[in-house]
């Protein structure tokens, strides 16, 4: 088992990981920039080491800093969170060559899995059902016409490098593609220095559910459910629940074990994330796969009660996974609500600012992953996540209530967020009656949802 | 779509009032060496300072930004508002990477520096403050560093987290001048370069060689060469750094600080990490 660990993330995850390196009595080193001096993963640290300035391409996304950093602090594997380096097979196979363990699949795994289009081709050739898309990388504008015709309208402009929903677009015919497509390069370029687009199909009244796996080195592999992510506002998930209600216990078996059969059998490694979209007859369709700790995964250990990121560190330590499916038990409902410093009354533009009160909510099925405390500066370089609320109950419906008390007595003043938003939310009828689709938010807009708020 | 990717320019109000700071011309004293290049320099930072630099921090002050950095010919401009309220309850992490005993970080401004009166501020990343000589001020790191300091004592700090090797040169004593090479940081074998933050005589090493060293650690304290014809203009910078605003200075503004860019990479916007 590792000795020392080196932290190279930050926010909420760099203390998720912390805690779970606390638990398995691993030193913990988090790496940092100079934004994040004062954050809370920092204070808590066995040790802590400065890797640069605030500018992500200079500290989180310099591979020379950040392991750096896990030699001269005598460290023997390197955990990435998620976003940043965690899905970089160039970062992970540098990380091996330090002699350091990455903490994920292992190089070659990851690049075998890091094209888009390569991955959909993959799995398709192991049986998984996958969503129509362009093949391999739009060359030109031309090469992008011929093949959402071949496709077919509407098309989702996706950008091959990154996640996120950021570059993103839904375009409906050749001409609102010929626009979108210069925008969607330059936003993919600004955000993961790659241009490189594909389109996918895009499904009217889609959800989003993805199918977590945890897979050894060994070819053991589990799935430990699914989850629904179709509350999104403009392709970012903002809560998310376990188990789907769109689909019935012998359907969501059906998708689950689809995906590990697929994936185990493509030679997945660690903990990874099945993305699909399920159209109205309950047909589900794969889009990517996430080869990395996920935001949302506290859902899925609230139901299982597995400890995801210690699963990753035990078996990128060689472990063998040491369970069957049959171990797995998924007890009732769990939401999580992911508080972003934004201002929904402005479009959701993004916050910085000081934390002057901090209060989280308590109490059965409660749990609050968050970096926040009084006083902290949330610095203005980084993502606006604050934290995740994650609510669990026997039943939906308690799970709503309990979530319902908790929003309640949640505190952050000091900058605005988004906790009024989800308050809303659980107001509204479509989300209670978990009919909902990646369309919920559109429909009912932004605005609809402030009014609302402001009553 | 790209509400995730925050740039520093669109972001809103922090809420946090101003602290009190004063501009700081700072390079008086190196204006008093022989070079036409540095007194230039000295005459333009005067005129900056007593001039354009009190308007732009006005002008800041009243819109909603939090952070504001302009690149002006050679000049980098940076502001930057910092938080009112230090906050009580943050305990100081400042660990570092090989275990070592924290460095101290001092809870109160000396009474000395003309930089944010609030350096316990949380992200207040600019300046570090050394508490047992008032006006020592942290610049770097390595090149292109920023001033707003005294004049009088300035740090070269680490470009990079590595292993650090000092020149065999250098040694207390030891004269430099600005941007003269002191050492080195490697850097999973790739050596950065630690350069002299100003002209001067080298006073501490404070890095020992093959030490381990983060990013922005304090390696050579330089003091600035106090030579008979300019002992008047150097301390007389000295005295306006010490405390008192500089006329013409807006004294409710944003922490300041000037530097010469001198090639020094420019921040740019960042990009933010990417999640689900």
């Amino acid at each position: 088992m590792f000795e020392r660990i080196l932290i190279a993330n930050r926010g909420e995850i760099a203390l998720r990981i912390l805690r779970a390196c606390r638990q398995m009595g691993i030193s913990a080193v988090v790496a940092y920039s100079e934004a994040d001096r004062d954050s809370r993963a920092v204070q808590l640290a066995d040790e802590a080491i400065c890797i640069g300035p605030a500018e992500a391409k200079r500290s989180y996304l310099s591979a020379p800093a950040i392991l750096s950093a896990a030699i001269v602090s005598g460290c023997d594997a390197v955990h990435p969170g998620y976003g940043f380096l965690s899905e970089d097979d160039t970062f992970a196979e540098m990380t091996r060559a330090h002699g350091l363990t990455f903490i994920g699949p292992p190089p070659e795994v990851l690049e075998r899995f890091a094209s888009k289009a390569g991955t959909r081709t993959l799995l398709a050739a192991h049986g998984l059902p996958t969503i129509p898309g362009s093949e391999g990388m739009l060359r030109d504008d031309e090469h992008a016409l011929a093949e959402a015709e071949r496709i077919g309208y509407p098309v989702l402009v996706k950008p091959s490098a990154g996640g996120g929903g950021r570059g993103m677009r839904l375009v409906r015919s050749p001409r609102e593609l010929e626009q979108a497509l210069p925008i969607c390069r330059s936003e993919a370029l600004t955000a993961f220095g790659d241009d490189s687009l594909y389109l996918e199909r895009w499904l009217e009244e889609n959800r989003h559910v993805e199918v977590q796996v945890v897979v050894d080195r060994y070819g053991n592999g589990v799935h430990v459910g699914e989850r629904d992510c179709s509350v999104q506002r403009r392709h970012q998930k903002i809560v998310e629940e376990a188990p789907t209600p769109a689909l019935s216990a012998e359907a969501r078996t059906r998708l689950c074990e689809a995906a590990l059969e697929a994936v185990v059998a493509a030679g997945y490694e660690n903990l990874g994330t099945l993305e699909f979209l399920v159209d109205r007859e309950g047909d589900f369709y794969f889009i990517e796969i996430n080869c990395r700790i996920q935001v949302e995964h506290p859902i899925t250990e609230a139901l299982s009660g597995l400890d995801l990121v210690r699963e990753q560190i035990r078996l990128a330590a060689g472990e063998p996974l040491g369970y069957t499916q049959a171990d797995v038990e998924l007890r009732g409902h769990a939401i999580e609500f992911r508080i972003n410093a934004e201002d929904v009354a402005r479009d959701f533009q993004p916050q910085a600012g000081t934390v002057e009160r901090y209060l989280a909510p308590g109490g059965p099925g409660v749990r609050m992953d968050s970096h926040l405390f009084a006083g902290y500066e949330v610095p203005p370089y980084y993502d606006s996540l604050l934290g995740k609320l994650v609510i669990w109950g026997p039943d939906r419906a308690t799970a709503v209530e309990r979530a319902r008390v908790a929003l309640d007595e949640l505190v952050i003043d000091g900058l605005i967020t988004n906790v009024e938003f989800h308050r809303t939310l659980l107001t509204n009828e479509v989300f209670l009656d978990g009919a909902f689709t990646t369309q919920l938010l559109d429909r009912i807009g932004s605005a609809a949802f402030v009014a609302v708020a402001a009553r | 779509m790209q509400d995730e990717a925050l740039q520093p320019e669109s972001v809103a109000e922090p809420g946090a009032a101003a602290t009190a700071a004063a501009a700081e011309p700072g390079a008086a004293a190196a204006a008093a060496a022989a070079e036409p290049d540095v007194a230039a320099d000295a005459v333009r930072l005067g005129r900056l300072a007593s001039e354009e630099l009190p308007a732009l921090i006005a002008r800041f002050e009243q819109s909603g930004l939090g952070e504001l950095e302009i690149h002006h010919q050679d000049w980098r401009i940076r502001l930057r508002r910092s938080s009112a309220q230090a906050p009580a309850a943050v305990e100081r992490p400042a660990r570092r990477g090989r275990g070592q005993a924290p460095k101290e970080q001092p809870p109160s401004q000396p009474a000395g520096g003309p930089v944010s009166r609030d350096p316990a501020a949380p992200g207040s990343a600019a300046a570090l403050i050394d508490g047992a000589h008032p006006g020592v001020l942290a610049v770097g790191p390595g090149r292109g560093a920023e001033s707003g300091g005294s004049g009088r004592r300035r740090l070269a700090t680490s470009p990079a987290v590595g292993y650090f090797s000092p020149l065999d040169a250098l040694t207390s004593g030891h004269q430099v001048r600005s941007g003269d090479l002191l050492g080195h940081v490697d850097v999973l074998g790739v050596r950065q370069e630690v350069v002299a933050p100003m002209d001067g005589i080298v006073v501490r090493v404070l890095a020992e060689p093959g030490q381990a060293v983060e990013y922005g650690e304090e390696l050579v304290r330089v003091d600035a060469m106090r030579q008979s014809s300019d002992a008047a203009a150097g301390s007389a910078s000295g005295e306006s750094a010490s405390g008192a605003p500089t006329p013409g200075a807006n004294a409710s503004g944003a922490s300041a600080s000037v530097a010469p860019t001198s090639g020094a990479n420019a921040s740019g916007a960042s990009a933010s990490g990417g999640i689900d």
